[in-house]
């Protein structure tokens, strides 16, 4: 269909990148934040900030709240749908599991419920808190952390949980992203040239493409690796072979697998209390010593609560290295007698830790945690740059045509890129604003961002015109600017924390979050001001009065 | 390159091919690809890992691969041939096997 493969490729690297970039451009931008979504979570929730912490005593402090757990009410009212009969008031619990990590300050506590008369068998619900561990007081539940529960469920997911369909969304933009990566290096000659190149000074076109190339040749690896390994972290749901045709031969494995190791697959029905777990802690505790491998809890696990078939699974913190191994140790629960360790990883499981541990990012590295995220805004910026000269090289044409997809495609680009960063910051502000106790904090907070961001959809509409093409830019990167600015100063007036007090003492989560709330202005100001620039000449070259030493994008393109 | 016009009837042709057909085709490649390495001895859980490792890079080549071929029905009968057959190979064996 295409005269050359080249060709073939150029279309297929403009539209892909052109539709999927809207997905994208969010899946980015939510999945930098997410490489410090601990520290944004202490950023929003003032009571949470403080020095991570060990893992409790789980049979003083833990164990008293996950008996307190009750399941989610969203989640319990979904449930309602997927069982034939009424549900009974108090849900068998299943397990519970508690995880922390290097940077969490606060523990969250889950706990499974079974679902009696549910049409699939193995359904089951959730419910969770989050804990002080020095104390065991909960946090109130309308304090949402922003980071983890809010801006890494849009990284993967959107929020759009109906049918998991977010997670198609993504995984398809992924998917397309991919083939915008080979596209681009297919249809690009000078791969390495364009590493070095960029001309800030040169036409307008040249420059944003030299930026679109720069920001993609540079992290180009890094970009496809996360893409790839992104879709292998949610394999079950793309391809759930396991659950669908092979189900007799996952569950055959599975039963061979809890043979081997001799921990039961479903509750004896026999009532038995647990043994004491803090011994059982404190015995993997040694064996990974022993090992020489002294480290943490990352992950606890405690499989069929009540029955004579409880194990507890202890699981160590990645704190060290790369690679996903939790070095499991498995204890019988009502005994506490050692069951088994687990083995060292096969060859296929090991490289699987690796490229997931690369991505999920558990360790503890803050140099290489920082370029993550620059990575990920490079991303955002390749995303934007080929937003900018899609609707740039074809502006004049579809205005002598008279087509008007393209005000479309720009209203959504603006919206994309400036109104995505316009309703974050809304949301920070919100969350400083609102007050600790209103009932609805979280809905509230998540209404401001859905809000703000459809506005600006609204605005980049309303305010674009042929004439001043770049307005509803200018507009929202001002308005960006004043926003972050405007979360800063909120932070130091409402918690006390301001930006110097907590760099003085050494406090690089909330005062790290502020910097870089501070970079996000001086940027989007400075690009508010070059695009105002541009607007300027470019109007002034309209109307044929072109000004002394105009370097702008009229003449050299 | 703006004088590049795909008909829209191609475009979706190959859209769909590259999209869907590649799905169902890697989906082939993912359910026999463990049946067989699992009939040769590896665990289930590993097979699945090796599969699902390999399983994106298929489906990346056969998108791209969908936008460059010449040919739209050798397209078409490479991507929905071995998506049948494939899909149809894993599910007899998975039915022999369990």
């Amino acid at each position: 269909m295409f005269a050359t493969f080249r060709l073939g490729m150029t279309w297929l690297h403009t539209w892909f990148g052109l539709v999927l970039g809207f997905v994208l451009m969010v899946v980015f931008f939510f999945g930098a934040l997410s490489v410090f979504d601990r520290e944004i979570d202490r950023w929003s929730v003032p009571a949470s900030r403080f020095e991570p912490q060990p893992l409790p005593s789980f049979d003083r402090l833990l164990a008293p709240v996950f008996e307190r757990i009750v399941p989610d009410a969203p989640d319990l009212a979904a449930a309602r749908d997927r069982v034939t009969g009424p549900l009974p008031a108090t849900l068998p619990v299943m397990d519970y599991s508690v995880y922390t990590t290097h940077r969490d300050p606060v523990l969250q506590l889950y706990t499974s419920f079974g679902l009696p008369n549910a049409r699939d068998p193995g359904d089951h619900i959730h419910g969770h808190v989050t804990l002080d561990p020095r104390t065991g007081a909960e946090l109130p539940a309308q304090a949402r952390k922003l980071g983890s529960e809010f801006f890494y469920p849009l990284h993967y997911g959107l929020h759009l949980e109906w049918k998991e369909l977010g997670y198609w969304i993504v995984g398809l933009a992924a998917l397309g992203m991919l083939a915008a990566l080979v596209s681009g290096v297919m249809i690009h000659r000078r791969l390495f040239r364009e590493l070095f190149t960029f001309r800030p000074r040169a036409s307008t076109q040249r420059s944003v493409l030299d930026l679109h190339n720069l920001t993609g040749v540079v992290a180009l690896p890094f970009h496809f690796f996360f893409a790839l390994t992104g879709l292998v972290i949610f394999a079950g749901i793309y391809f759930p072979a396991g659950t669908t045709v092979l189900r007799p031969l996952h569950d055959a494995d599975e039963r061979r697998e809890a043979a081997l190791t001799g921990l039961p697959l479903e509750p004896s029905g026999i009532a038995a209390p647990l043994a004491p777990v803090d011994a059982m802690v404190a015995d993997a505790q040694r064996r990974w010593q022993a090992r020489g491998m002294a480290g943490e809890v990352g992950f606890l696990f405690v499989n069929h609560v009540g029955d004579a078939a409880a194990t507890v699974s202890v699981y160590r913190a990645g704190t060290d290295r790369v690679t996903l191994t939790g070095e499991g140790i498995h204890y019988r629960g009502s005994t506490g007698e050692l069951l088994r360790e687990d083995p060292p990883q096969g060859v296929v499981g090991g490289i699987n830790d690796f490229l997931t541990g690369l991505h999920l990012q558990h360790f503890r590295h803050w140099p290489l945690r920082w370029l993550y995220f620059l990575g990920g805004l490079a991303g955002c910026a390749c995303i934007a740059t080929g937003f900018l000269f899609f609707a740039r090289k074809r502006r004049e044409r579809h205005a002598a045509q008279g087509a008007g997809g393209l005000r479309l495609v720009e209203a959504l680009s603006v919206a994309t890129v400036a109104g995505m960063g316009v309703a974050t910051a809304a949301l920070l502000v919100a969350n400083r604003l609102l007050p600790q106790t209103l009932a609805d904090r979280a809905t509230v907070e998540e209404s401001v961002f859905w809000l703000t961001w459809l506005a600006t959809l609204g605005h980049a509409s309303w305010r674009a015109s042929p004439r001043q093409p770049l307005r509803p830019w200018i507009e929202q990167c001002a308005a960006l600017a004043v926003l972050t600015l405007l979360a800063v100063a909120l932070n130091a007036v409402t918690t006390g924390d301001a930006l110097w007090r907590t760099l003085a003492a050494g406090d690089w989560a909330v005062g790290g979050v502020d910097l870089a709330l501070l970079g996000f202005a001086l940027v989007a100001a400075l690009v508010a001001r070059r695009l105002r620039r541009l607007e300027r000449d470019r109007r002034a070259s309209v109307a044929g009065a072109l000004p002394k030493g105009f370097a702008g994008d009229a003449g050299r393109a | 390159m703006s004088s590049v016009r795909p008909d829209v009837s191609q475009v979706l042709a190959r859209l769909a091919a590259g999209v869907v057909g590649g799905w169902a085709f890697t989906w082939g490649f993912v359910t026999l690809g463990i049946v067989a390495l699992v009939a040769v001895g590896m665990s289930y859980h590993d097979a699945e890992l090796l599969v699902y490792l390999l399983a994106f890079l298929l489906y990346l080549a056969l998108l791209c691969w969908a936008f460059a071929v010449r040919s739209l029905a050798r397209l078409w009968l490479t991507i929905g041939g071995g998506a049948a057959l494939m899909s149809g190979a894993a599910w007899l064996a998975a039915g022999a096997m369990a």
